[in-house]
Formats: C-alpha cells, sequence, structure tokens
C-alpha cells in the first residue's frame, strides 16, 4: 500500500526548509561561544611575592681590591641634607635596606626605604608641605613627577617607574604595604598600576622593563588601560629598536634592562628562542662596540655608540667629554656588563682597565662634584661591587672593621 | 501527485535488504527535503558576499574624519536639535552652517553610544557588505547570470578598496547609487520605482552629499531616453515616450523628496557648491588621479578594460551606459575621491558585456527578478542542491568567526578601542590631554585633530579638523605655516591664542626646533615616541617668583647635554626621539 506523503509545498514547510540553515547557524554559532575559552591574557592577577633575583657572578680582584672598594664606597654614603627623591633611589639601590651608618645625618637603608612607603616618613624628610610622592588618579598609583618648574622637585621621581624599580631591586615584597597620604595600598598595586599604564609609545620603559623582568616573570602577557595587549617578546623589540645612544643616560639603562631580563630568562625561561637570540645578539654587537671604543685609560666617551675612540668630529676624545660624562658612561657599562651572560662579556682586561680608571676617578674627584652628580657615582661603584661579588654594604663594613684592626695595632 | 513523488514514496518504502548505497540514497533523499537547495551561483554570491564581509573587518577605524562626525552626531544628540551655528569649526562672517550628514552623525553617535567602536566596525562592515550586494542586484537586473552578476561586484569591491575600507557617510552613498541604478532598470516595467526611489532619496540626502550624483544617474537615463525617443519617433514626439515620461517623473519627485530635510533646497546648493571651497585644493583626494597611485592604477586600468570590451563586446553600448561612463570617468580624472562611483558605475556598465563576451547572459531572464514557482518542485539532481546549502552554512560560519567583527558579535566579548582603531589613532596623547585637564584651543596635526576633539568631548577645540571646508581660508593657512614651522609661526599661536601644540615629531619637527629656540615661552608638558604636547606659557609665568629655588634636574636624570626646552614629567629634553617604526602594530 503506498504512503501518501504531502507535497511540500505549503507556506511552513518552506518556512521550515529556510529556517533550518538559519538554525544550524546559530547553534554552530552558540556552540563556538560556549566553547569558546576565555583566555584572560590579564597576567597582573596572580603574582608571585618576591621579587626575582639576579646573582652576582664574578669576583674579580683586580677591577677594585677590598681597600679601594672601601674607600670608593666611603664616598658615595648617602648624602646628607635635605631630602632628594633621586638621591635616595640610588642610595637605596647601592646600599639596600639593611644599610645601618653611625652618623645620625647620613639616613641608612631602613629610612630610605620607609620615605618611598611610608608617607608620614617621607613628610618627616622632605617636609610637611611637600605633595605626596604617590597618589591614586582613576585607580592607579602614580608617582609625582620631576618638573623643572616645581618648588618641590628635588622630591618628585625623575624616572617613569624608577622608584617600582627601586623597590624590586631592593628585593621589597608585593604585599608590602604602600602608605599614601590618601589611603592605604601595597607594591603590588604600584606594580599593576604601572603595567596597566605601560604602552609601546612611552617615552621612557627602561625601569618599568626592568620591574617587569623582576617581578612579574615568567607571566608572559598583560593588557594595558587601553586595552592593548603587552607581550614580553614586543617589549623585548621595543628595547632592541631604538638607536643605541638614544635614552637616559646615553641609552645604557636599555642595556640594564635587558641583560636583567637575559639573566632572570636564565632562571624562569620566559623569553622566546627569537626574543632571547636576538637580546644576546644586540648585547654582543654593544660589547663589541665597547671593546673597540674604550679610551687607552679606560673608560668610555659618548663615541661608544660608533664603535670608535673619537666621535668623528673636530675635537678629540679628550675635549669633547667632561670627567662627569666619563664616570656616567663608565660607571653604567661596567655595572651592565657585570650582570651581563657570559656570551657577551669582553675580554677582562677592558673590564679591569674600566675599573681601575672608574676607582681613580671616584678617589680623585672633589666633593661638590661627587655630592652634584651622586647617581652616577653610586652606579660606578655599584659595578665596582658588583665585578667583586660584593654587597656595597659589607664590603664597606669590612673596610670598616679593618681599619678598626689597622689603627687598634 | 507528481511522478517524483511517486519514485520518492518508492524509494522510502522499499524493504530492508538493499544495498548500503540504496539506502543512503534513501536517506539522503530524506533529509535533503528539509533544507532549501541552492545553486553554484547562490553559493558563489554567499561566498563573495561574506568574503567581503572579512575583508572589510580587517580594516580598523580610521583616525581622520570618522571621529568628527561623531564629535557632530553627539552635539546634534544631547542637543536635541540642528545647530545653525557650526560648534566645532569656525564659520566665515554670515556664513550658514548647513550640515549635510545629520542623520548619519546621529546615528553613528547613537551606535558608538549603546554598541561602543565595535559596534561602528559592525556598522562599517555591513554597509559595505551591502553596498556590494546593491551592485550585484543592480547587475543583476540587467538580465545577467547571477555568477557574472557576482564577479561584478567583486570587481566593485576591489575597485572601491582604497576608500570603502575607512567608515564615512558616503558608505551611504555607496548603497544609494546602485539602487538608483536597480530603479532605472526596473522603470521600464514597473512603476514602483517611483515609489520607493524618491524616498531612498529622502533619507539619502540627510546622510551624505553623493545624493546628487543620483540625480546625475537619473540625469543620464532621461537624456538617453531623450535622444533616443528623438532619433526614432522626431523631437515633437519625445513626450509620447513612456520611459521619458516615467524617468522625467522620476526625477522630478526624487528632487522634491530632498527638499524635505531641515535645511529644505539650500542643501540642494550647498553639495553643489561644495567642491569649490578653496581649502579643499591642499586635501590629497580631491587632486586629479594621477596613474602613479593605487587610485590612479585601478581607475586606469579599468579603462583599459573599457577600451578592449569597446572592440569586443557582442552586446550593444546604449546610449545610456556611454552617457554614464563618460560622465563618471571624467569625474574621476578630475578628483581622486570620485573613484568611489565609478567603482560602482563600472562594473554595473561593463559586467553585461564581459558576460557577453564569455557567455553568461540569461536567455530566459526577463525584467523581472527570477523568482520561482510556489509549487515548483526542486529536482534532487542539477545545479541546486542541498549539499551547497550545508556549504553556504559553513562559509557564513567561518566567516562570522574569522572576521574580528563577527567573533565579537558571536562571542559577546567586546574589544577596547585602542584594539580597533588604526595604528594612527592617538590614543594615548587623547588619554594624556584629558589627564593633565588641557583645555582651551589647541594645534594639532589635522590627521589626530579630529580624534582629540572626540575624544576631549568639547574641552579641547583644535584650530583645524578634517573639516576643513568648515574653516576660513586664512586659518587654513595659519595652520599649515604653523605646522611647518614657517616664518610667522610665533604670531599664529598668539593670534588663535593656542593654549597647547600637540606635535608629531616627523610632521612637525621643524616647529619642534622652532621651539627649542625660545625655550622659555613653551613647556613641554609631555613627551612620547609619537608626539609632544606642549604648553604655550604665558608671558608673567616665565618670570621665576622671588624666594623660589629651582632645583636643577641632575644632569644624570636628563642625559648627556643641557636642555634647551624646559622639561617637566619625565621627558627627555634634548635628543629627538624617533618615530615608531613603521612595521610596529
Amino acid at each position: 500500500m503506498k504512503r501518501t506523503s504531502q507535497p511540500i509545498s505549503t507556506v511552513a514547510s518552506q518556512l521550515l526548509r529556510w529556517s533550518l540553515p538559519v538554525i544550524m547557524l546559530l547553534a554552530a554559532c552558540g556552540i563556538y561561544r560556549v566553547t569558546r575559552v576565555s583566555t584572560s591574557d590579564d597576567s597582573l592577577a596572580t603574582l608571585p611575592n618576591q621579587p626575582n633575583v639576579v646573582p652576582v657572578r664574578y669576583d674579580l680582584p683586580l677591577v677594585a681590591t677590598d681597600q679601594q672598594l672601601f674607600e670608593v664606597l666611603n664616598r658615595v654614603l648617602p648624602p646628607e641634607g635635605p631630602a632628594h627623591t633621586n638621591n635616595y633611589v640610588h642610595a637605596l639601590r647601592l646600599w639596600g635596606p639593611q644599610a645601618k651608618f653611625a652618623n645620625p645625618k647620613v639616613p641608612d637603608g631602613a629610612t630610605m626605604l620607609s620615605y618611598f612607603l611610608d608617607d608620614a616618613t617621607f613628610r618627616k624628610l622632605a617636609g610637611n608641605n611637600a605633595p605626596p610622592l604617590f597618589r591614586e588618579t582613576d585607580g592607579l598609583i602614580d608617582s609625582r613627577a620631576w618638573q623643572e618648574a616645581d618648588p618641590h622637585n628635588r622630591t618628585g621621581a625623575v624616572h617613569v617607574d624608577d622608584l617600582l624599580a627601586t623597590l624590586a631591586e631592593s628585593g621589597v615584597p608585593l604585599d608590602a604595604p604602600l602608605k599614601m597620604r590618601d589611603g592605604v595600598a601595597t607594591v603590588g598595586d604600584l606594580l599593576r598600576s604601572a603595567m596597566r599604564r605601560f604602552h609601546h609609545e612611552q617615552h621612557e620603559y627602561e625601569w618599568t622593563a626592568i620591574s617587569y623582568a623582576r617581578y612579574l616573570f615568567p607571566a608572559k602577557r598583560w593588557k594595558n588601560q587601553y586595552g592593548q595587549p603587552i607581550d614580553l617578546d614586543g617589549l623585548v623589540d621595543e628595547l632592541l629598536e631604538q638607536p643605541l645612544p638614544n635614552g637616559v643616560c646615553g641609552g645604557t639603562h636599555r642595556l640594564e634592562a635587558l641583560v636583567v631580563l637575559a639573566r632572570i630568562d636564565d632562571q624562569v625561561g620566559a623569553l622566546s628562542r627569537r626574543s632571547r637570540r636576538k637580546l644576546i645578539q644586540h648585547l654582543g654587537g654593544v660589547s663589541q662596540r665597547l671593546i673597540a671604543a674604550q679610551q687607552l685609560e679606560g673608560y668610555w666617551t659618548r663615541s661608544w655608540t660608533t664603535g670608535s675612540q673619537t666621535s668623528g668630529e673636530e675635537n678629540t676624545a679628550e675635549t669633547d667629554s667632561s670627567l662627569y660624562e666619563r664616570i656616567l658612561l663608565t660607571g653604567h657599562h661596567l655595572e651592565w656588563l657585570a650582570l651581563a651572560p657570559p656570551e657577551v662579556q669582553p675580554p677582562r682586561e677592558v673590564i679591569v682597565r674600566a675599573g681601575q680608571w672608574l676607582v681613580r676617578a671616584l678617589l680623585e674627584a672633589g666633593d661638590s662634584e661627587l655630592r652634584d652628580r651622586y647617581g652616577p657615582c653610586t652606579h660606578a661603584a655599584r659595578a665596582l661591587c658588583l665585578w667583586r661579588g660584593k654587597d656595597p654594604y659589607h664590603a664597606w663594613r669590612q673596610g670598616q672593621l679593618r681599619d678598626v684592626v689597622a689603627q687598634a695595632e | 501527485m507528481s511522478a517524483y513523488d511517486t519514485a520518492l514514496d518508492d524509494l522510502m518504502t522499499k524493504p530492508s535488504g538493499e544495498s548500503f548505497e540504496v539506502r543512503a540514497a534513501r536517506r539522503i533523499a530524506r533529509w535533503e527535503h528539509w533544507l532549501p537547495q541552492l545553486s553554484k551561483a547562490q553559493l558563489s554570491l554567499i561566498g563573495v558576499l561574506c568574503a567581503i564581509f572579512v575583508l572589510t573587518s580587517l580594516f580598523p577605524l580610521h583616525h581622520t574624519d570618522l571621529w568628527g562626525h561623531l564629535a557632530y552626531g553627539r552635539h546634534i544628540v544631547e542637543n536635541g536639535t540642528l545647530p545653525t551655528v557650526d560648534p566645532l569649526g569656525e564659520a566665515a562672517a554670515g556664513e550658514t552652517f548647513t550640515n549635510v550628514s545629520w542623520l548619519a552623525q546621529a546615528a553613528g553617535y547613537q551606535l558608538w553610544k549603546h554598541a561602543g567602536p565595535g559596534g561602528l566596525q559592525l556598522a562599517h562592515v555591513l554597509l559595505v557588505t551591502l553596498a556590494i550586494g546593491a551592485v550585484i542586484l543592480a547587475i543583476r537586473v540587467q538580465r545577467v547570470a547571477l555568477g557574472w552578476a557576482v564577479a561584478g561586484g567583486a570587481i566593485a569591491y576591489l575597485l572601491a578598496m582604497p576608500i570603502s575600507g575607512v567608515i564615512r557617510p558616503q558608505l551611504f552613498g555607496m548603497i544609494g547609487l546602485p539602487l538608483t541604478l536597480v530603479a532605472l532598470s526596473l522603470l521600464p516595467t514597473r512603476r514602483l520605482p517611483l515609489l520607493w526611489l524618491p524616498l531612498m532619496f529622502k533619507l539619502w540626502c540627510n546622510v551624505h552629499g553623493s545624493f546628487v550624483l543620483g540625480f546625475v544617474v537619473i540625469g543620464c537615463y532621461l537624456a538617453s531616453g531623450v535622444l533616443a525617443a528623438a532619433k526614432q519617433q522626431g523631437l515633437s514626439s519625445i513626450w509620447k515616450e513612456m520611459v521619458v515620461r516615467r524617468t522625467a517623473l522620476l526625477l522630478a519627485l526624487s528632487v522634491a523628496a530632498t527638499g524635505l530635510n531641515p535645511q529644505g533646497f539650500g542643501l540642494l546648493f550647498s553639495v553643489l557648491t561644495f567642491g569649490n571651497h578653496s581649502n579643499l585644493q591642499s586635501i590629497v583626494e580631491w587632486h586629479p588621479t594621477v596613474l602613479a597611485s593605487l587610485t590612479g592604477g585601478l581607475f586606469f586600468g579599468s579603462l583599459l578594460v573599457t577600451g578592449i570590451l569597446i572592440r569586443t563586446s557582442r552586446r550593444r553600448f546604449s546610449i545610456y551606459e556611454v552617457l554614464l561612463l563618460i560622465t563618471f570617468a571624467v569625474a574621476t580624472l578630475l578628483a581622486m575621491r570620485m573613484l568611489t562611483w565609478w567603482a560602482i558605475i563600472w562594473p554595473v556598465v561593463m559586467t553585461p558585456h564581459l558576460a557577453a563576451v564569455f557567455g553568461g547572459v540569461s536567455a530566459n531572464a526577463t525584467s523581472r527578478l527570477p523568482l520561482r514557482s510556489k509549487t515548483e518542485i526542486t529536482p534532487l539532481v542539477g545545479d541546486r542542491t542541498a549539499m551547497n546549502t550545508l556549504i553556504a552554512v559553513a562559509i557564513v560560519f567561518v566567516a562570522l568567526v574569522v572576521s574580528p567583527v563577527g567573533d565579537a558579535v558571536v562571542t559577546g566579548q567586546e574589544r577596547a578601542e585602542a584594539m580597533v582603531v588604526s595604528d594612527e589613532t592617538p590614543v594615548i596623547l587623547a588619554d594624556t590631554i584629558d589627564r593633565l585637564e588641557i583645555t582651551g584651543k589647541i594645534f594639532a596635526p589635522m590627521k589626530w585633530a579630529d580624534y582629540l576633539l572626540w575624544h576631549a568631548d568639547g574641552s579641547v577645540s583644535p584650530l583645524v579638523f578634517s573639516h576643513v571646508h568648515r574653516i576660513t581660508s586664512n586659518t587654513w593657512q595659519d595652520y599649515q605655516r604653523l605646522g611647518q614651522g614657517a616664518e610667522g609661526w610665533a604670531a599664529v599661536i598668539a593670534r588663535h591664542q593656542l593654549t597647547h601644540l600637540v606635535l608629531d615629531h616627523e610632521d612637525n619637527h621643524r616647529l619642534i626646533l622652532r621651539l627649542r629656540e625660545q625655550a622659555d615661552a613653551y613647556r613641554v608638558v609631555h613627551r612620547d615616541q609619537r608626539g609632544l604636547i606642549v604648553e604655550v606659557l604665558p608671558p608673567t609665568a616665565t618670570e621665576l617668583q622671588p624666594g623660589e629655588q629651582h632645583v636643577k634636574k641632575s644632569e644624570h636624570a636628563t642625559g648627556m647635554a643641557s636642555p634647551s626646552v624646559k622639561v617637566t614629567k619625565h621627558s627627555e629634553p634634548t635628543a629627538t626621539l624617533p618615530a615608531r617604526s613603521s612595521n610596529k602594530s
């Protein structure tokens, strides 16, 4: 018996036929939506508490003897006098939070650290009229920037995120409280704010990169406040792209940021192979230029970027740089080289000549010059300590003890 | 029951014990009836439209005049009225403010308000896809096979690529123009265009000034009808020709409909005289088309193909087609931006000839769209298959998830504005202006000014933004003088009482050098790799107040050389950083 079937001609069946593809499409989209893994690029949500540490590698007595180290460090004690944020940044970085000094006028490490973390200490040292060092705006914490016309500019932060990087280098954990004038936060909040504010058009990013390496590694990406994804490879590319002399202190802080990234990558392995290779190649290239550009006495001038001993202008190397510039460049270069991987190191003779020149320069420089150029001098002193594998405060304490013993004898 | 139904019934009731092939065929036959069947040509239509959807969605929101339009739209929506005086630009004395695109601007703003920048991007993609769909329709109604019509649409998209990648009110015109062509194709056999086309013009004249091009097209059609009638029946019998009467009526109704806008018939005058504004002579897209450009390459390439087809086409070129080609070719030669319209006219005119050369004009087509009878049984064999339908569903799904816009719609994940806009958009600078609470009149490169104007929501007023026809020629010259750091630049700042200068490292390099020579009068308040924000100091602020001691910024912090421009927040006062590398995305 034949089964009768209704012809496919009714409006309803036509509607059903045409709606089926639509239903299938909607179903596919629905499954896609449900199964799509919502990967949160926000690595800022969970962060390890302690900053990564870059251990020292070397001990070359030829760079500076113990006595020379002591004498140099004696010349770069934390400066007395009115509070100066940039000086405290450099002093804390050199001496560390544990440093204690007998002279009550010399701020010890704990005091300097508290200057940054506690507004009460800040006001005590900077004065009650000084505007706060940190403030929160639109949910982000930022430091007060140095401004030339500001009567309180000595207590402002000179570089973007330099305070954060200093806290990282001082081993301050992320859960350490940050007591601001209008509220309490943590160092972790300061870090998150810095990362949210970061963008690839930023003028200065050296200290942001250092903060990232020390606090955020091995997290590889995050999103800034504009919703732009920031990833590690992009950050490295940004550091590598700029011409060598561009940036603060003749571009040397960028090199420091790169070596810190490389050294911490040794521990946690976050860089891609491509970025790692590019980074090492770049540093190796810089090292070659430094070898070629080192002056006979051991220092470097601004001509280092050309890889020659002269800048190519009419003035000779002797006349086209001041002592301050030589101390600044030599100290910074020696400092990042002390942290650099072995494969980019110049011959030891280069390091020793630079170190010995620095010792002589720092010991012979006038007090006022040291005082006015405190920052670069601390970099130089730190470089010497790194090449001796010694903590600056302990090296200085050992020198004091030797002095006491020698006097007793 | 038809024989087909009987055969189907036999298949479905056959007892078991059959081979796998037979059973499979029966099952396939069963489910295929639940789906519509598409032909290969229909599948290609869906494929091409989906490809256009995906390709267009790869374009970010452009950094230029979109934001100026949105700023106008915001003003209109928030005030609830159309302004009689330009609220954002600078009018010459006695000049009335005519804002042709007010409806597009208001709609754009509402879309942004409710759907964010992702909504704008979706609108862009849909408008372009609809425009190409309209072009395909305009070709199809000329009795061209669907496959060729789809090819014509793809050609239109390629020709319009230099321009269609930017969301602008003219995208509405890119839908209106092909629909006008559709109406004219249907006019000889239908009266309905007499109703819907004037309504479309009424909408069109409130979104973009390109509606006058619709009049040009109708005019060409009318002229061709008059010439044809005059040639066949003599001048005295022109009005006896039905097509001539209908076309004239259509033109009259369309023109009348454009009077129904807030600005009345004055709008038509404004649009017709728009291109004469002296400031537009400096804008590249108003320059004549040259061969050594993408626009020129596309245009002259299409002219070459035209020449070949004139020689080889088996289909006669009508007077109407010739008039269209000549009119729009001349217009495109005179101004590059007219390529947008050439990209519509050329495929609509030329695709039937291409099809005639290679075959493809439907032998059985009438002037109606090919509608199938309701009782027609779709055969399971032949071009139309349910498998094509399944493939079409798959194509649409893939297009949705592959395109950033479609993916955002499907997943419901809103994308941040910085991810949707073009790289050139000064997102950081605009945010900095907000953060530093900068107000007043500013200088900014025109490429940034619209976005800064939009983002600041009235707190800053750029000297010039992309709507250059809204400013006087003196101001336009001042803008150019200041931007280039040419002689008299300082007087421009004083004359316009600028409070801040937003400068591009590359484009305003000379001005930056000039500023450094007069460091006491200017202060850098922000610097990044893209540009600077410089504050114009009032004369008294440069003097040091008694009792104040400024701590000299340590040279350790500033770098080597001493600064020649005063510095404030985190800035490098000496070397100008190079601009970001062009390959950074």
